[in-house]
């Protein structure tokens, strides 16, 4: 099926692309639809609010029933993700008459910069791999939550925020493509008619990114390869961190607290060097590194980012790291079948579990059909037989998604626009932060 | 559902309040009918049975510069989620119990999708005497100032075939009168004082104590509470980790 869609892709590209390049020799094709692939990354978490399959669920929704999970989603996952669903939005939006229109609609505004730009840091010399990097940080960004347990359920908040970022700053550009603003940023329409250069390589962007999702090694307890731990940390292109306002390390995007202590202990002196001075520090740059601080009560989250995002996206990042102690399962559920998920990294969501949630939502009419929003006890058995969860359920109306579904008929399980998000928590009583969990979700996707 | 006094305020000479709402009562006496009639203005004939509890709110204005807006608990009747019904009705500041006019004996089956339930309800009970016992509890562990109503539900079965009546609306009205409740009979398929019933409750609230409205103000829209919860939330369920 993926493949499939991959060549509908192909196809329709060739043909909208001017005749001159409508043959293209077989291995510029297969170049082009690798580089793609890492700019889809983008699209991936769209697809999931939109309601779209996903590469992960696929096997779900193929076959009924839900495949045990991955352990731990890691480089794998990433190299997955290109087979299948990253461009099946393209092909949809048929009659276009050229590439940039038609990327405009079909794929967020992120993949169209990161397309101009690809062919803007061709066409002129100039440009700085910072900013063909700042296209595939979203990329990054998105996977990146996606790819890792500890990403919240908002894990879309800064992306989707990031891509009206985008949108504002090149809103009217990408309309018209002759407006100043792009001959300001030396974008040159006619080197998009061509496919070599419409998604440059970048050799060091590359081998960095595909490594960015590998975990480090553990350090050996006689430390002989800490050099090679230290130069994988290194080189990871992001870096997230948590730390308590004492200086307690809490979290780490990569390596163990081992690993990290002495860093933690530069960031906590930096930024309490700032404090002490009651002038808060926000963030700052050190070489192609930007670094964005942010405190939120008695946490302090640094995010550390060679990928040339803005601080406002960083910083939204940074917002979806905090996740709630008391959510322990988020769902988000489309058409009857599973978009994404968000668990703990110790625990993965058991398949009958999640056959069992999704026998009472879509089998038993009356959640479903109740209109409001639930708050379900129920026991998870391969989560833990011996206790209750509670499960908040809220069917959402694609139509006008910011309003809960208001009058739904009980009807057929896997109804297309069906989108359901379940927040499940052990805390009896979390039903109205679930809810405003919700709101904030529901509010980010729609904006 | 921690500790939520009911929030109200005034602006501009109108007023604004917000309350919580639960209903309760037997099984298949049409809790979520009422509250769907209510809330949606719909009826289904077929309804299955609740699972846990649904949330609904429903603005209603009382005149022209008073707005209640009501959150709604729609609980499960089945007997299996008696225990969960403190979680709701705990800082509700008025109730609705509801049982059926046209059962005096024994309760209606569940939808056959639960058929061990039904194996495993101890007591079958007339719904009024489960009213009774709601009513009952309510006033011996809710909010002191509860505000309790007693729908007898299902108006429309009697008002077709009147020998189909099981409890007379004198009786119903005599209790109520005595345990100092609301009383209404109902018809969520006809929606006959559905309206009334709510409003009626509306107007006994205390809107004038209310508190000033401070919901959803931005700050709690923000993101998530990072400041350390009360020690006494941790849940019943041992799962936490």
């Amino acid at each position: 099926m993926a493949d499939d869609n991959t060549n509908e892709v192909e196809a329709k590209h060739k043909s909208d692309l001017s005749p001159s390049d409508a043959n293209i020799k077989p291995q510029d094709v297969n170049n082009m639809d690798e580089d793609r692939n890492k700019n889809t990354l983008a699209v991936y978490v769209q697809d999931t609010t939109s309601g779209s399959a996903s590469p992960n669920i696929n096997p779900v929704s193929r076959e009924g029933t839900p495949p045990p999970l991955p352990p731990r989603p890691r480089h794998q996952l990433l190299e997955e993700r290109p087979t299948s669903s990253g461009t099946l939005k393209l092909p949809k939006s048929g009659g276009r008459p050229s590439l940039q229109s038609k990327a405009t609609t079909a794929l967020s505004q992120q993949d169209i910069q990161s397309f101009y730009n690809g062919g803007k840091e061709v066409h002129s010399k100039p440009a700085s791999r910072q900013l063909s990097f700042t296209n595939f940080g979203f990329g990054i960004s998105r996977s990146g939550s996606d790819a890792d347990d500890s990403a919240s359920v908002k894990s879309f908040a800064p992306t989707l925020e990031a891509g009206a970022d985008v949108e504002s700053l090149l809103g009217e550009a990408l309309q018209d493509q002759e407006t100043p603003a792009w001959k300001a940023m030396g974008f040159r329409p006619d080197g998009l008619h061509s496919e070599e250069t419409l998604f440059a390589e970048d050799p060091y962007f590359e081998r960095a990114f595909k490594h960015e999702f590998d975990e480090v090694d553990e350090m050996k307890p006689d430390g002989s390869n800490e050099a090679i731990v230290m130069n994988q940390w290194r080189s990871k292109l992001k870096h997230f961190m948590i730390l308590s306002s004492a200086g307690k390390p809490i979290y780490s995007r990569h390596g163990d607290d081992q690993l990290i202590t002495n860093y933690i202990g530069i960031v906590q002196t930096l930024i309490s060097f700032y404090q002490g001075a009651k002038n808060e520090l926000k963030g700052f740059t050190a070489g192609d590194v930007r670094f964005v601080i942010m405190s939120k009560g008695p946490l302090n989250l640094v995010a550390i980012s060679r990928l040339g995002e803005s601080d406002g996206q960083l910083r939204n990042q940074l917002e979806a790291l905090t996740r709630s102690p008391n959510l322990l399962y988020g769902l988000i559920v489309a058409g009857g079948r599973l978009v994404s998920v968000v668990r703990p990294k110790k625990h993965s969501l058991h398949p009958g579990d999640l056959h069992l949630i999704f026998n009472m939502l879509f089998e038993a009419g009356s959640v479903k059909a109740g209109g409001g929003e639930n708050w379900i006890p129920l026991c998870l058995p391969g989560f833990n037989n011996t206790g209750f969860l509670y499960m908040y359920v809220s069917f959402l109306s694609l139509t006008q998604s910011s309003e809960p579904l208001n009058d739904r008929p009980a009807s057929s399980a896997g109804d297309e626009d069906e989108v359901a998000i379940l927040l499940i928590s052990a805390e009896k009583e979390g039903f109205h932060e679930m809810r405003q969990m919700r709101d904030v979700l529901v509010e980010v996707a729609t904006v | 559902m921690s500790a939520r006094m009911p929030q109200g305020g005034r602006q501009g000479g109108s007023r604004f309040a917000q309350f919580k709402l639960v209903l309760l009562g037997e099984s298949a006496v049409g809790k979520s009918s009422l509250v769907l009639r209510f809330v949606k203005d719909q009826f289904d004939d077929y309804r299955e049975s609740t699972i846990g509890a649904a949330f609904l709110t429903q603005t209603i204005a009382l005149d022209e510069s008073t707005t209640v807006k009501f959150e709604i608990w729609d609980t499960a009747g089945q007997e299996r989620y008696k225990s969960l019904a403190p979680m709701y009705y705990r800082n509700a500041n008025c109730a609705v119990v509801v049982y059926d006019i046209t059962q005096a004996v024994s309760g209606p089956k569940p939808p056959a999708v639960c058929a061990v339930t039904v194996l495993t309800v101890p007591v079958v009970q007339a719904s009024l005497d489960k009213a009774k016992a709601w009513v009952k509890e309510l006033q011996r562990q809710a909010n002191e100032n509860i505000i309790i109503a007693l729908a007898g539900n299902k108006l429309d079965l009697v008002t077709d075939s009147p020998d189909k009546r099981a409890i007379p609306a004198a009786d119903a009205e005599q209790y109520a009168r005595e345990a100092g409740l609301l009383f209404f009979e109902t018809s969520a398929k006809t929606a006959e004082n559905v309206r009334e019933l709510f409003t009626a409750i509306a107007r006994k609230l205390p809107l004038d104590q209310a508190g000033p409205r401070n919901i959803r103000s931005g700050v709690q829209r923000s993101g998530v509470d990072l400041r350390p919860e009360a020690s006494n939330t941790q849940g019943a369920g041992g799962c936490n980790c």
